[in-house]
């Protein structure tokens, strides 16, 4: 069946996440690959269809309904991470966030055994188990396909401050990477990852696509792992570059405070310079890298400044938003990270030093999941 | 200057000693072993026993008891740290919150220790006959099922529950094993001595363990904090000093250091024992631990009473999925893994052997008539268990190969 390109259209504004989570083995504290068996557990239950498989067997994704207003969001998460958590009990097995696990080996992973990740094992070989990483996909609602492009490049200036403050993936393969998002190295690999391309008419995106789809480099906007992706069939703009966080309240923040952000750019309207992507890989290589004291290039004010001085500024204009969403406890939540410079990996750093060992900075990971 | 003058090219002490043999042992049985794997449908263990059964009594004699004998040493290490091991796959916390599974392994060893020691007791044999044959003939062997996850990198749920299942059927067998002892040593004693002996063996051994335990976690926790190399050391140490000590008192040296392993995966509540990683050691200490299995095996028992051996073949295999299967909805296991789990159950314990050999010390009428039974179902179960088990394994797609191509 051909993909189809019409944009689905919302009578309101909205946003809903996707979250990716570990499972933990709880003797071992490394990836149990029991992803398979864990869905067919939940087979029957009030979230069987929120819950699908990831890539390889030691991940499973959470998907969350549309939402206008913060907690009816996070009431839903809760209920379906309570659900989660009884069945991991029963199965002996733990659940967190965090975008890595820090010392899993990908070479031991498994891929799932669906048509749709065997074909990507088949594409990408080693690629798709070195994808074993966890993040936070954010959907945010559009009212047609012209918004969802534009939003997709105004966005792009603050994909910085959204890995910032999202970032949870200190530790990869076993060591501390110095990184406070490792995870994005993962994803780059990928062939079609990066930007979309600079199109603002939806018209013109379906050509562009259409070529892709002629070319065979692609089938669906599934295949195209941008940072950020103008998704029709669910008439949203996903942004991907985000980590899972530690909790369901952060994940939740976050993505109220992307959601606010969105709504605040589709307000204003402003121009975009093409020159922003001129800067864009390395705002997002600082932002990984530093975090929210890393450096950015402001390509419209042309200087240079922390994400966390950027984070406090863009608060203070999304509190109207916040107040429309009642998500003004989540901003204010986002304003504290900031100010503190205080994100998930610097918590998990925190976790190793009391600790010394990356078996307990999965077990502390596994006990804020379940208190957060 | 001739042979005699060159004093340095004289040999000291005989050629096999205990360690010659354990090298010559060790090279023969990997290889013999590693023969085998290459075929891919039999585990290396089913290379060691058979080594054991070719160079043992039954076929070419080459081992003599005073060999085994000075192999004390070894096997002491290998059965103390294979029964660690096993205790560290007994979770409580998992069977209190998956009911389905504990009454599976509850159900599992109840129902084979009754049905086994039914059949041999209808079979006209003695209550405490009965007993023992029973206990030796329900004990699951998690030492294979170790292995086996090893050498495929299996896992699942299938080698997940069948090796916590085992490790609680090891646990209840050395249990009702060590409270059996003191009627089994003591035929003739007054009952309430039985019963004080018994109780004092049991609790004992369980208290020695626990002991060995909090020393552990103090050293783990103080002295040896997150330095797995440092705490493996300790931990061999302290396997060491309770098998002493539990003979010195007169305590289950098995029961002891199970519960060692059971208290370290379920009271080690600071976290400061690490998940050591005792691949490599367990491999090599528990190639003796077959080879010596492949030694003892006895197959007499196909031709004396065939039939009796052949139903407790079949009851335990009957009992054993039967049990799994029960209560695979209450577990949420699909059929499939219910067989397959009930099916990698089959190994027989390697300490069958030894409580066997026990039983024959104290009791050498009674040990004579035991081994009649118990050693040929542990010669079909030493043979075909560990087999089965691989096969289960692979079927159930919980085999793992690195070396594939992705």
């Amino acid at each position: 069946m051909a993909y189809s390109m019409d944009f689905k259209k919302f009578d309101c504004n909205n946003v809903g996440i996707e979250l990716e989570l570990q499972l933990i083995n709880l003797n071992t504290y490394n990836l149990i690959l029991e992803s398979s068996d864990f869905l067919r557990r939940l087979k029957g239950t009030d979230i069987e269809h929120k819950i699908k498989p990831e890539v390889t067997q030691s991940m499973l994704e959470i998907n969350s309904s549309p939402h206008q207003c913060y907690n009816s969001l996070l009431q839903e998460l809760q209920l379906i991470k309570a659900e989660l958590n009884e069945t991991a009990k029963i199965m002996h097995i733990g659940i967190c966030g965090a975008g890595t696990h820090p010392f899993q080996k990908w070479k031991e992973q498994k891929v799932f055994q669906n048509d749709r990740f065997l074909n990507l094992t088949e594409q990408y070989g080693y690629l798709t188990k070195q994808f074993t990483v966890f993040g936070q996909h954010i959907h945010i609602s559009c009212k047609n396909g012209d918004d969802a492009l534009y939003l997709c490049h105004a966005l792009a200036y603050f994909i910085p401050h959204l890995i910032a403050l999202s970032a949870s993936s200190p530790f990869s393969q076993g060591v501390d990477t110095s990184f406070d998002c490792s995870r994005l190295s993962a994803i780059s690999a990928f062939p079609l990852s990066g930007t979309p391309p600079w199109i603002f008419n939806w018209n013109e995106f379906e050509e562009y696509f259409q070529k892709l789809i002629n070319l065979n480099i692609a089938n669906t906007m599934k295949d195209c792992y941008w940072d950020i992706r103008p998704k029709p069939e669910y008439g949203t703009v996903e942004i991907r570059i985000v980590d899972t966080p530690l909790t369901i309240q952060k994940a939740a923040d976050i993505a109220f405070f992307a959601y606010n952000l969105s709504q605040y750019l589709l307000d204003e309207r402003k121009e975009i310079n093409r020159e922003l992507y001129l800067v864009y890989f390395v705002n997002r290589f600082r932002a990984s890298r530093f975090g929210l004291t890393g450096l950015i290039n402001d390509i419209y004010n042309k200087d240079q400044k922390t994400i966390k001085d950027d984070i406090l500024h863009i608060c203070y204009k999304l509190e109207s938003y916040a107040r429309k969403s009642e998500s003004m406890g989540a901003l204010e939540r986002i304003r504290l990270s900031a100010l503190n410079e205080e994100n998930d990996a610097a918590w998990l750093r925190s976790q190793l030093e009391k600790y010394h060992s990356l078996e307990d900075v999965v077990r502390s990971q596994m006990e804020i999941w379940e208190r957060g | 200057m001739n042979y005699s003058d060159l004093t340095f090219l004289h040999p000291r002490g005989h050629l096999f000693d205990a360690l010659t043999f354990f090298g010559v042992l060790l090279l023969i049985c990997h290889t013999m072993g590693e023969l085998l794997f290459k075929t891919k449908f039999i585990p290396r263990i089913s290379g060691y026993i058979i080594t054991g059964i070719l160079l043992g009594p039954n076929v070419f004699n080459l081992i003599n008891k005073s060999m085994l004998v000075d192999m004390r040493f070894f096997i002491d290490i290998s059965v103390g740290l294979t029964l660690f091991v096993i205790g560290r796959y007994l979770d409580f916390k998992w069977l209190i919150n998956d009911k389905g599974l504990l009454c599976t392994s509850l159900l599992e060893f109840f129902l084979t220790l009754f049905g086994i020691g039914g059949l041999v007791f209808f079979s006209g044999s003695s209550f405490i006959y009965a007993l023992l044959a029973a206990i030796i003939i329900s004990t699951t062997s998690p030492a294979i099922m170790v292995l086996i996850t090893q050498d495929l990198n299996a896992v699942g749920p299938v080698s997940r529950r069948s090796l916590l299942i085992a490790a609680t059927n090891n646990f209840l067998a050395l249990s009702i094993f060590s409270l059996a002892f003191p009627f089994l040593k003591l035929q003739h004693a007054g009952v309430e001595y039985q019963i004080m002996y018994s109780c004092y063996r049991f609790l004992g051994s369980l208290f020695l363990g626990f002991i060995s335990f909090k020393i552990l976690e103090f050293l783990s926790l103080y002295i040896f904090p997150k330095r797995n190399q440092e705490q493996l050391i300790l931990l061999i140490g302290i396997l060491i000093l309770a098998s002493g000590l539990s003979q010195y008192l007169n305590l289950s040296i098995y029961l002891t250091l199970l519960s060692i392993g059971v208290a370290t995966r379920n009271l080690d509540s600071d976290h400061g024992i690490l998940d050591y990683n005792l691949e490599l050691f367990t491999h090599i200490f528990f190639i003796p631990l077959f080879f010596i299995t492949g030694c003892y095996l006895d197959f007499s028992g196909f031709i004396h009473t065939p039939l009796l051996i052949l139903s407790c073949i079949g009851m335990r295999y009957m009992t054993k999925v039967s049990s799994v299967y029960a209560f695979r909805n209450l577990s949420f296991l699909t059929k499939q893994q219910a067989i397959y789990i009930g099916t990698a159950l089959m190994p027989l314990s390697i300490t069958a052997i030894s409580i066997t050999t026990i039983a024959s010390d104290l009791n050498p009428e009674l040990g004579s008539r035991l081994l009649a039974i118990t050693s040929s179902c542990i010669g079909f179960f030493g043979i075909v268990g560990p087999i089965i088990s691989q096969y289960v394994l692979l079927k159930s797609n919980e085999a793992f190969d690195n070396l594939k191509r992705v």
